[in-house]
């Protein structure tokens, strides 16, 4: 299969999505270093950045595998893999904490018909550190667009995806 | 009519048995290859006034002496030398199915080669110059597509035409480069002289086995006059050399084949797919391993934070059954017996259904689309240098889920050394049984780092079975030398069927399940035996006095060998049942809290309250819990896989001293840091 594709949006689009993951990454992995030796509980000092050693080691890989797609500059068309597995993580990432959040509804539902009263409080405070508000989420979304445009950049002409592996 | 004996051979997955039934109209002889337990298929085919009697040899993706199928195939060609060997290559990967081409050529084989599954090459978008091909090989290439019976009959001509032409052959020569070249020759030299072996075997192809160190050539050269002068040579190649040579010659033929025989066979530009370009970031050098990691944090934040309120759904029916049954039943011995014993201690055990049912939904997810195999490769790169063979890393990643089928799949390996050395190893890798353990440690004891602190056992698991692979390949003289290379088929990505999925996801579940539903009950109703019972010293009044039971005169037995990792009774009576399974340590922890009317959450506020463990304690804890025995299954099939008391014993010490080690450093690290 070969597939053209224009590089040049894809990788700026990439490289600054790639930044991003890394900055949060470094926060994330900066403070959770910072939290396990000052209290081993969350200082939550800053609302939306949570503090998470191996959340932000994840994100770092993210942000690392956008950037290698800088090799698409080069001509290197199979480097086109790097935001493919990017987006992928990205996608994981953000459904893991969107479950999160959502799992943490559930408990707080359980809880309520317990007895216990109601609240609000885990859509922006809970498992996943900073409820909708975590990075990944966010992230994640922003990175749809890059997921739309590398597919119409992308002719898909034979592709070597089988939809199963009975089908192989 | 003349005869021509033909030998079928190729990598596994090429077609090769269709080809054998289209060749012989699917009459085989089956039998055994004598002295082994492999399958030989026999069969015959007439052509144009040719009998041919036709060998399926075992599938292999090369000839080197590492496998009972390999020697199996080799044996043939070299001993019983068959007129014609076709060799069938898998269009669709040329690459990989040539490396077995050429070693055919070394061994100076009469070759005609299948080019089968053309369809899907042509589909992937390969185009093929056939006729270069051959040339270049110096064999005649016939495409073929085994399951529409296509290219047979031009198969038969051309192997009728190769028997005929069988003199005429023009022999290839495959150069390694200098020095290799040099010194192949100069050890051919050598071999040439000892005529009983060069009558025998293609001496070219002796003198590249030697360099490999091949087991079965030295055997030979062991018996022959030329010994000491090819040993001399030998020992003068490796100062030269100074790399492992058959590594070296692989990747040798490797890079012929890439820049020597593809560009000129490949019309036009290779093929990109999807798979490679996933490649190109999976398995780089560089994000592969760090991209296996961070996936792997994914799936424990899905079984960990995703699946508890799953959890929580069980404890309350539990609880519910267990006050049913309290209210229920007047005689207080039955009630007990009922409600803490079977809702109370089974209860506290299947809220850890579900993370272990996402635990398995999300290795079969990573499984069907074809990662797993890609995180094998990745890891090798680690394992063959701290001396494990890559293929243990598939009987690990099943380790996760449980050690017994992993120690069991420790059968794929191939050298005997390797293969126990996996086992040894293997318990170290956190099944899926201590999964309850963490979850009821680290929630009760270190807050929002709970998921890291299971997350940590995993990774404490896969870093203690590496330093100890190393220090016994190292150290005991039985595992000494290097482990076997690793090659291993990586399949197409897909995308993995709902239905699939979910197969995969309950046949590895629902050992759990049947383990809840005997060993663990009958062991959680001799806890509640154990720690209810003398009855009326136990039970005074309203007063429960645990202290006073027997499982407590138990634990308080042992506590003073588990003081220093400041373990008390209750965690020593804990460990001594997880030696029967597990689960069993969550159950006796639940026994001792009472708890019949709660499970899952409140066990873990009730062990905080209690203050049976401080944070480091309970890392400490669960460290052990990690590395000690893992259940008295595991040590069973352990003796049955390695055939051996010494190594089953051996396993069980070892893992309890270092569990040992290991907890005492955790203990005494977290207080040097001022941790309590």
């Amino acid at each position: 299969m070969k597939r053209k594709v224009e590089n040049r949006w894809i990788v700026i689009y990439a490289v600054v999505l790639g930044i991003i993951y890394i900055i949060f990454g470094a926060a994330e992995f900066v403070l959770g270093i910072c939290n396990l030796f000052s209290l081993m509980g969350n200082a939550g000092f800053i609302e939306v950045i949570p503090a998470d050693i191996f959340g932000g080691f994840a994100a770092l890989v993210i942000g690392s595998t956008y950037l290698s797609a800088l090799s698409l500059l080069k001509g290197l068309r199979e480097s086109l893999g790097y935001i493919l597995v990017g987006l992928f993580l990205s996608v994981v990432y953000g459904a893991i904490y969107l479950l999160i959040v959502c799992a943490d509804g559930f408990g707080i539902l359980l809880t309520s018909l317990e007895g216990e009263a109601w609240t609000w409080e885990w859509l922006t405070r809970g498992s996943a550190g900073s409820g909708l508000l975590r990075p990944e989420i966010w992230l994640f979304f922003m990175s749809l667009p890059l997921a739309y445009l590398t597919l119409r950049k992308t002719e898909r002409r034979g592709l070597n995806m089988p939809k199963s592996r009975e089908s192989l | 009519m003349e005869k021509i004996r033909v030998a079928l051979i190729g990598n596994p997955n090429v077609g090769k048995s269709q080809i054998f039934n289209n060749l012989t109209g699917g009459k085989a002889h089956v039998g055994n290859w004598p002295g082994k337990t492999v399958e030989k298929k026999e069969g015959t085919c007439v052509h144009k006034g040719a009998e041919m009697h036709i060998t399926d040899l075992p599938g292999t993706y090369s000839l080197t002496a590492h496998s009972i199928d390999e020697l199996i195939a080799r044996n043939y060609i070299v001993e019983e030398k068959p007129d014609i060997v076709i060799d069938i290559v898998d269009a669709s990967n040329l690459e990989r199915n040539l490396y077995l081409t050429l070693q055919l050529l070394e061994l100076e084989a009469n070759i005609v080669i299948a080019l089968n599954k053309w369809d899907v090459a042509k589909d992937l978008g390969y185009e093929i110059n056939v006729e270069e091909l051959s040339k270049l090989l110096g064999v005649p290439v016939v495409p073929t597509i085994a399951t529409k019976n296509i290219g047979m009959e031009e198969l038969k001509n051309a192997v009728i035409g190769a028997a005929k032409a069988k003199e005429k052959r023009r022999e290839l020569i495959i150069s390694y480069g200098k020095p290799f070249d040099d010194i192949i020759l100069k050890i051919a030299s050598i071999v040439q002289k000892d005529k009983e072996l060069s009558g025998k075997y293609p001496v070219r192809w002796l003198a590249i086995k030697l360099l490999e160190a091949d087991e079965e050539v030295l055997k030979l050269i062991d018996r022959s006059l030329c010994k000491e002068e090819v040993m001399r040579q030998l020992s003068e190649a490796k100062k030269i050399l100074e790399e492992d040579m058959e590594t070296a010659l692989a990747e040798k033929r490797y890079t012929i084949i890439g820049e020597v025989i593809l560009p000129k066979v490949l019309i036009g530009a290779k093929p990109l797919t999807l798979t490679d370009m996933l490649d190109k970031a999976f398995l780089s050098k560089h994000l592969g391993i760090a991209i296996f990691l961070a996936l792997w944090w994914a799936l424990f934040r899905f079984t960990f934070d995703v699946s508890r309120p799953f959890s929580d759904l069980i404890g309350m029916l539990f609880s519910k059954l267990g006050e049913i049954a309290s209210t229920c039943i007047s005689n207080p011995q039955l009630a007990s017996f009922i409600a803490d014993g079977i809702f109370g201690g089974l209860g506290a055990v299947l809220t850890f259904l579900p993370p272990i049912f996402f635990l398995f939904l999300g290795l079969a997810l990573l499984e069907d689309s074809g990662y797993l195999a890609r995180a094998a490769f990745v890891m090798d790169r680690i394992m063959y240098k701290l001396g494990l063979h890559g293929r243990s890393f598939i009987p690990m990643l099943i380790g996760f889920g449980c050690n017994v089928p992993a120690v069991m799949a420790t059968r794929t390996i191939d050298k005997e050394e390797d293969r126990i050395l996996t086992t040894l190893v293997n318990p170290l890798m956190s099944c899926s049984a201590r999964l309850p353990i963490y979850v009821l440690i680290s929630s009760a004891l270190l807050g929002s780092y709970a998921a890291a602190g299971v997350y940590s056992m995993y990774v404490l698991g896969i870093v203690l079975a590496i330093l100890m692979a190393l220090l016994f390949r190292r150290t005991i003289p039985y595992f000494k030398g290097k482990p076997s290379p690793l090659i291993l088929e990586l399949p197409l990505y897909a995308i993995p069927t709902v239905k699939s999925t979910l197969i995969h996801m309950w046949e590895r579940g629902r050992l759990f399940l049947r383990k809840a539903g005997t060993i663990i009950f009958l062991g959680i109703i001799a806890v509640w035996f154990l720690s209810n019972y003398p009855w009326e010293a136990v039970h005074q009044g309203d007063k429960v006095m645990l202290e006073n039971s027997y499982l407590a005169i138990l634990g308080k037995f042992i506590e003073p060998v588990l003081h220093p990792l400041s373990f008390n009774w209750m965690a020593a009576a804990a460990l001594l049942f997880g030696f029967i399974a597990k689960e069993i340590v969550v159950g006796t922890f639940a026994t001792f809290f009472g708890l019949r009317e709660e499970a899952g959450r409140e066990l873990s506020e009730a062990l905080r309250s209690a203050g049976v463990f401080t944070p480091v304690t309970g890392l400490a804890f669960m460290a052990f819990s990690l590395i000690y025995t893992p259940c008295i299954a595991t040590v069973g099939v352990i003796y049955k896989e390695t055939g051996s008391w010494k190594w089953t014993i051996f396993t069980v010490s070892y893992e309890l001293i270092l569990a040992y080690v290991v907890a005492l450093m955790i203990v005494t690290f977290g207080r040097l840091i001022g941790f309590a």
